[in-house]
């Protein structure tokens, strides 16, 4: 079975295409929105999700969130005495998704169309892709995130629409689409985006303010301050969704501190962050030739669309209310699973194509004379230009540049910029040319660039005849086939909890959390409740587990809304 | 109709204007195909739907019926002689070709035209004619522009392609020089005119020939370059800051091979024999020659303006920042009356005031409906927005403007008539505006400048003669240039005093008038100038 994954920065969903109608899978907890975090205990247990996230609170040298945003970089994320690359915890996450569809259908999943920013770069796709091998997935296709919300969008009626502008804000990307339907087809007309802003850096700008106007204790551990104040400031920017002020209690060893701020502070705060999301829009209108009055809708997708400061700033740039139609955390996983059908070429999808493109351009580093005469190195030389339908193929022809050079070396680039300086270096691959007079030896240099937005370089040497198809050697090394199962292996010897217990764990863990935020007479509640749950689990039976299970949550509720103040 | 030519041979429907139809043609043939998998025809459907949307090709390419290739679809044929045959003796001088072929379309639609029709006629493969269109398509859009060695790429493939596949593949750019009409661009692109000649003339050797012949009307220009250069080569080194020099700056730097090779006289000839002789398989020297010259004539645009010598001097520097911040303010001036066509430039407006947005947006299209009232009030808004556009310009940009536009008022001060005129009714300014090429920038500027100047209703430069300036604003003035007081006072007053003085007092003295209340400034402001 081919399913639907959305592997968020801060929330992962699971769908599937099922009888017509796609069908949001709920993980252990009942819940449709798994959180992307991971907590790896010292004895190798391995939390995933709501539980991790409370585990990162109370210990956060144990557990991590938001590492997709790290995805495709060397980047070695520590927990406790395990090393890992971002595209492990991806994986981790996507193996529990894909165990909670397991549980939930019955039958075996295979393979999945995942999601990823439009505007992720090669690497960042590449990784995602190792990360669902990793997961024991075969990656069906890598699906824009915009994309997917605007399947859902415009497959809910299957009517014509004039092209729409998604707007997809996450917790740590920003993507805009410009899309149109027709009889059926979407067509996604131009793409870009941010892959660096999301709601993660709205909280952060609550944090900095924060510390800026506070002293916080310089003796508390670093990452357990970041970690708690980051929490805190997560809720404080949710709570202003619906209230003019927030104000929430930070709870370090031995000391609290009451925080608040207010919405006019927020919008004060995230002024550059808003100016940000200009560019992009305005990147993609002139990039589909259209004005801001042609659209006919724009779509909001993505958690970080609720904040209030967002739907201003889109009502003001747009000059119109947004879109409320699709469900911001679902519209994703939604999409994908319908590509999920797509691809299994489902009867109830018979009529329905989408087109997407590519979102940038694609290049390699060329080296020209300038007015007098002298080398300029370091420009970019494009191949593919940006939003090009996909899948698409190009080849430019590029020749020697000295006498009796005996290599030539392509440096690959992603970017908008004459100089590749500013554009992102995707790979590199060396190759020998025969030895002749500068100029005289040409290469082909064909760039393909696939419906999942990966690409393949291949060189031919017209004179000789020979053509390399290469893989682009970066800097985070190409897994081979023995090597992908060698580390799947490492990731499957980390425990996790039987799907039963997953659920009082994660009571636990909650409780526990909760126990270290409060003092006095709640905290001494919170640790008799603990207690007594322990002892009804060390009894074995199901019913009372059930039932203690439930009572501890409402009064667990109750305790977490005082933490609101 | 039937489907005889592309795109509509591709869709597989009569040519129509209907765009439902087209698109419903596109998606029958989408959906029978695996457009992942056969992309190439994937991407011909895509072309081919994007060409029938555009209501370019309704009719087919009649010129070539007949294979007629000197007109490539352009209305009327060339007239004779228009494009020099390379065996036709040197020109006169002051016989420079003329073109009187009419454009009604604008010319990106006209070149995607021709381009279309070179395809149809030459029959590229589909392969080929995608890869033509890329490369244009990236070589016209604006932001590629900049992007000298894409140029040089295009140019590559395009002689290549040209050379081994398209005997008349020579003729082609000629033909786009046809389509440019560089002459009566001239001005508007801000090229040399010697450019255009030396385009359609795509005869180097010629070219020097006659350069050399005194009485051409480039004569001069080409002696002064070519003064104290060896014989034989051309020149050694870009000469001063004229047009010409960048144009050779140009052609050493893009195509050295001109210099090394072809444009020594032994070597061409050489080189001609050669080509004569059947020996060698390649474009034609004067294909080459043509191509270089087509490229340089684009790049003199990109380039033009970036003089050689200049970047160091900082005076230079500072005026061309200046000349700069001019363009910008006046781009920027000239936009409003776009109204209906730009929204882009009037966000900014939009943003600051919803109601002088909507009317201009109405009064653009209606000038009559504009009352005195909403049209000063109109004027103040832009004038507010035209604010915010120079603070956001470096502070030398700001002062350069200051300066400017005092010279420009101090010119306007010796017709006080049509000034007051102006500012009472600026229906007029509106109405000419709707077209907006009967109106020089020139005048837009300084006719903004007035209005700005004066968008209080006093009748200025008529009455306020003798109005003096408040102490409080003095103290500002002196707290936000930083000019110690006596030296503001000395300002003020018209003693002498230095011209950074002068320039930061008048920067912040205008910034201070978007602040204050607009009487006050009407009052201020004649006592200042």
């Amino acid at each position: 079975m081919i399913v639907g994954i959305d592997l968020g920065t801060t929330n992962s969903a699971a769908a599937i295409f099922e009888n017509g109608e796609t069908r949001l899978i709920p993980n252990a907890l009942g819940d449709l929105l798994t959180p992307s975090a991971v907590a790896i205990l010292p004895d190798g247990t391995t939390l995933v999700g709501k539980p991790a996230l409370n585990h990162w609170v109370l210990k956060p040298a144990e557990a991590v969130t938001s590492f997709k945003r790290f995805i495709g970089t060397n980047r070695t994320i520590k927990i406790g005495r395990y090393a890992f690359k971002a595209e492990d915890l991806s994986a981790i996450v996507l193996r529990s998704l894909k165990e909670d569809i397991e549980a939930a259908t019955g039958r075996e999943v295979t393979e999945a169309v995942i999601t990823v920013p439009a505007y992720f770069n090669d690497k960042q796709r590449k990784a995602t892709r190792r990360a669902g091998e990793l997961a024991g997935l075969k990656v069906a296709r890598l699906l824009n995130e915009p994309t997917a919300a605007a399947l859902a969008f415009g497959i809910a009626d299957k009517e014509d629409r004039e092209p729409f502008l998604v707007f997809d804000l996450g917790g740590g990307t920003f993507d805009v689409s410009i899309v149109e339907m027709f009889d059926a087809i979407v067509e996604v007309r131009a793409s870009s985006g941010d892959n660096r802003l999301g709601g993660d850096d709205f909280t952060n700008a609550i944090v900095a303010h924060w510390t800026q106007k506070h002293d916080f204790p310089s003796d508390v551990r670093r990452n357990l301050l970041d970690a708690r104040l980051f929490q805190v400031a997560d809720m404080a920017r949710r709570i202003l969704t619906d209230h003019a002020e927030a104000s929430v209690r930070l709870t370090l060893p031995e000391r609290q501190f009451d925080l608040s701020i207010s919405a006019d502070e927020f919008e004060g705060l995230s002024t550059s962050l808003l100016a940000r999301l200009r560019d992009p829009i305005l990147r993609s209108l002139r990039d589909s030739n259209l004005r801001i009055e042609a659209l006919s809708d724009i779509v909001l997708v993505g958690g970080a669309t609720r904040m209030p400061i967002i739907r201003k700033a889109i009502t003001k740039m747009f000059g119109r209310f947004p879109n409320h139609l699709v469900h911001p955390d679902h519209a994703v996983a939604i999409g994908a699973a319908i590509q999920a059908g797509l691809v299994a070429r489902n009867a109830a999808l018979d009529e329905v194509r989408l087109t997407d493109i590519c979102p940038f351009t694609l290049g390699i580093e060329v080296t020209e004379h300038d007015s007098h005469g002298r080398l300029r190195a370091g420009l970019f030389s494009p191949i593919i230009s940006r939003n090009s339908p996909t899948p698409i193929s190009r080849t430019n022809s590029y020749s020697s540049m000295s006498d009796n050079q005996t290599h030539i070396k392509l440096n690959i680039y992603q970017g908008e910029s004459r100089e590749v300086a500013n554009n992102i270096l995707l790979g590199t691959m060396e190759f020998p040319i025969p030895k002749k007079p500068a100029g005289q030896v040409s290469i082909d240099c064909r760039f393909t660039y696939d419906s999942s937005g990966l690409l393949d370089v291949d060189v031919t040497i017209p004179e000789t005849g020979e053509t390399r198809s290469m893989l682009i050697a970066d800097d985070s090394e190409t897994l081979t086939a023995e090597q992908i199962e060698e580390r799947r292996e490492q990731l499957a010897a980390l425990k996790t909890h039987p799907r039963d217990v997953a659920e009082n764990q994660y009571v636990v863990g909650w409780a526990a959390r909760l126990y270290e935020e409060f003092i006095d007479e709640r905290r001494e509640h919170i640790g008799r409740m603990l207690l007594h749950f322990e002892g009804v689990l060390e009894t074995q039976d199901p019913r009372a587990i059930e039932e203690a299970r439930g009572a501890m949550t409402t009064a667990l509720q109750e305790i977490e809304q005082d933490q609101r103040l | 109709m039937s489907t005889t030519h592309w795109p509509w041979t591709i869709l597989q429907i009569a040519p129509t204007e209907d765009r439902k139809a087209i698109r419903e043609a596109y998606s029958r043939l989408l959906k029978a195909l695996d457009h992942e998998a056969e992309t190439e025809a994937y991407m011909d459907l895509r072309h081919a739907r994007d060409a029938a949307l555009s209501g370019e090709f309704l009719h087919p390419p009649e010129a070539f019926a007949d294979g007629e290739p000197d007109d490539f679809g352009l209305g009327d044929p060339l007239p004779e002689g228009a494009i020099p045959a390379d065996e036709a003796p040197p020109a006169e001088p002051e016989a420079k070709p003329v073109f009187t072929v009419e454009y009604s379309e604008d010319d990106d639609k006209r070149f995607q035209r021709i381009v279309d029709l070179f395809v149809a006629e030459n029959d590229l493969t589909r392969e080929e004619s995608l890869e033509l269109r890329q490369h244009l398509d990236i070589l016209f859009a604006d932001d590629r522009m900049g992007d000298l060695g894409h140029y040089a790429r295009v140019e590559a493939w395009l002689a290549q392609l040209l050379a081994e596949r398209y005997p008349r593949g020579a003729d082609l750019f000629p033909r786009i020089s046809a389509y440019f009409n560089w002459e009566d661009r001239v001005h508007e692109l801000g090229i040399h005119p010697a450019i255009p000649w030396l385009f359609n003339a795509h005869d180097g050797l010629r070219v020097v020939r006659e350069l050399n012949t005194p009485g051409h009307a480039y004569h001069r220009e080409w002696i002064e370059l070519a003064k104290g250069k060896p014989q034989g080569m051309l020149w050694t080194r870009v000469v001063d800051k004229s047009r010409m020099g960048n144009l050779i700056a140009t052609i050493r730097r893009d195509y050295p091979w001109l210099e090394q090779e072809h444009w020594q006289p032994g070597l061409v000839a050489r080189w001609e024999k050669k080509a004569a002789g059947g020996n060698v398989k390649g474009p034609g020297v004067w294909t080459w020659i043509g191509l270089a010259i087509f490229a340089l004539s684009m790049l003199s645009q990109i380039v033009g303006d970036d003089q050689p010598g200049i970047d160091h001097n900082p005076a230079a520097l500072a005026a061309l920042e200046a000349a700069n911040a001019d363009k910008h303010i006046a781009s920027f001036i000239a936009s409003f009356p776009k109204a209906a066509a730009d929204g882009r430039s009037l966000e900014t407006l939009r943003a600051r005031s919803p109601k002088s947005f909507s009317t201009l947006q109405r009064s653009a299209n209606m000038p009559e409906s504009l009352t005195e009232e909403a049209g000063r009030a109109m004027m103040r808004d832009i004038a507010d927005t035209y604010y915010l556009v120079i603070d956001n310009l470096p502070y030398e940009a700001q002062v350069a403007d200051a300066r400017f536009r005092a010279a420009e008022i101090g010119r306007l001060r010796e017709q006080p008539q049509a000034c007051a005129d102006f500012i009472r009714n600026p229906r007029i300014f509106l109405r000419q505006s709707r077209n907006i090429d009967n109106i020089s920038p020139d005048y837009r500027y300084r006719m903004f400048s007035v209005v700005h100047d004066e968008y209080d209703d006093r009748e200025w430069p008529l009455v306020h003669k003798q109005a003096t300036i408040p102490g409080d604003v003095i103290g500002k003035l002196i707290k936000r240039s930083g000019v110690p007081e006596q030296r503001v006072r000395d300002v003020l007053s018209g003693r002498s005093a230095s011209e950074a003085d002068i320039c930061r007092t008048i920067g912040s003295f205008y910034e201070l008038l978007t602040e204050i209340p607009a009487m006050e400034a009407g009052k201020i402001l004649p006592a200042f100038l």
